[in-house]
């Protein structure tokens, strides 16, 4: 057999043994050979990657979502058809709209807390907020804490706009938003901004969802959790 | 039970049928993208919208191909269009320390011989970590050969219908994809 046959074999898996005749008298194909087997080796010797623990219960949720998607793109609004059949993970929408309600509630009980606080400046609504930098408020306050701190109260005392339906009750001068940028709106504290700003909540899930804060993808542990 | 029969209990509705289908082949189809694409996240996402396609087209599946092959297929074509869409956003990362275009890149630096304090597990990991970048470096038509062949260990057969190419081709391409790694990986070998 000639070098270029005993290669071929050699790439084709053929065992050294058969090939022994050949290789015991050429350096060449030997070290062809030897490569070969070391490269396969490493080759062989590299981990395999393995699907996170909420891989199950997202491929459920996703082929409910591609299922639903065929019958309700018709009837849905632009946007939430967007969301529904987009690549918008249930858990991370879950954990926005908890940090959502996290920021409202806690930013409403501070705002009640220093319930003599005059807001001051203008008040300025921000009804189409679409791809402005008011996004990020979610990642940015949700995660900080649960309990009011002195720290976290002093920034409510910055605010320069509270929420219409908190100024109500505290009798104090209520900011002019127009009634038609609260429809389908929530008023949450900009951190960036330290002023409220209303938003929809479309906008708060994409910013929640730009953050990625619930970390579940990068989990490599084997496991399963529900059933398809 | 084999994958058809379990494909065809998943179209009598039956949810655990589909289930174990997920079981045997998830992992395998997210590190043959991985491998494909060098991105986890991403390559987890492709493989579960592999098994959304799979599962929504429960029904047009014919079984010419065995299920391995379908579902390899349907994998890889996802994978070619994330390497596209990602060349038209340019944003491929750049391997590290490896280029195809020069050799002189291709050393893999590892610690002297006589270096006793270098642990041998830093060292495995560091060979493992040279093969991972070796691999992600070759072009896309040998490394999605070489994977399939010395990674997810499939046959010639059943890599030709993955990839829809003659069973010379992907000899030749496996044997290219392992030409290039040796020359990229000779310091380790
Ligand atoms: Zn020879």
């Amino acid at each position: 057999m000639n070098c270029q046959k005993t290669r071929e074999a050699i790439d084709a898996g053929i065992g050294k043994s058969v090939l022994a005749g050949h290789l015991a008298n050429c350096s060449d194909c030997e070290s062809y050979s030897n490569e070969l087997s070391s490269l396969l080796s490493l080759l062989r010797e590299q981990p395999r990657v393995e699907v996170p623990t909420d891989f199950e219960f997202r491929l459920k949720a996703r082929i409910a979502r591609a299922q639903a998607g065929e019958v309700e793109s018709a009837v849905m609004p632009g946007w939430v058809s967007k969301l529904w059949t987009g690549s918008f993970s249930w858990v991370q929408a879950t954990a926005a709209t908890a940090a959502v309600a996290l920021v409202v509630s806690v930013s409403t009980y501070q705002i009640y807390q220093n319930n003599h606080e005059v807001p001051t400046g203008s008040p300025v609504a921000v009804s189409n907020v679409s791809g402005r930098a008011e996004s990020p408020v979610v990642s940015d306050e949700a995660p900080r804490q649960t309990v009011p701190t002195s720290e976290r109260l002093a920034s409510v005392r910055q605010l320069r706009q509270i929420e219409p339906q908190v100024a109500a009750v505290e009798e104090t001068s209520a900011p002019s938003i127009d009634p038609a940028a609260t429809a389908n709106s929530m008023n949450i504290f900009n951190g960036d901004q330290g002023r409220m700003i209303t938003t929809s909540s479309q906008m708060m899930l994409i910013g929640a969802e730009g953050s990625n804060g619930t970390g579940v993808s990068g989990s490599r542990n084997i496991g399963y959790v529900p059933s398809i | 039970m084999d994958d058809h029969s379990l494909l065809a209990a998943t179209r009598e509705g039956d949810e655990a049928a589909f289930q174990e289908i997920v079981r045997r082949y998830r992992n395998q189809i997210t590190n043959y993208v991985y491998r494909m694409i060098d991105d986890y996240d991403r390559a987890v996402d492709i493989a579960q919208e592999t098994f959304v396609r799979v599962y929504m087209n429960m029904e047009r599946y014919q079984a010419t191909y065995s299920f391995s092959t379908y579902i390899y297929r349907i994998a890889h074509n996802l994978a070619i269009t994330e390497l596209r869409q990602r060349k038209r956003r340019r944003l491929i990362p750049l391997p590290t320390f490896f280029s195809d275009k020069d050799s002189e890149e291709v050393e893999v630096d590892l610690p002297d011989q006589g270096q006793v304090l270098a642990d041998e597990a830093i060292i495995a990991d560091e060979r493992r970590q040279a093969v991972t970048t070796a691999i992600a470096s070759l072009p896309e038509k040998y490394r999605a050969a070489l994977v399939l062949c010395d990674l997810e260990e499939k046959s010639y057969e059943e890599i030709s219908e993955v990839l829809g190419l003659p069973t010379g081709t992907v000899k030749s391409r496996i044997n290219r994809a392992r030409n290039l790694l040796k020359e990229k990986l000779r310091d380790i070998l």
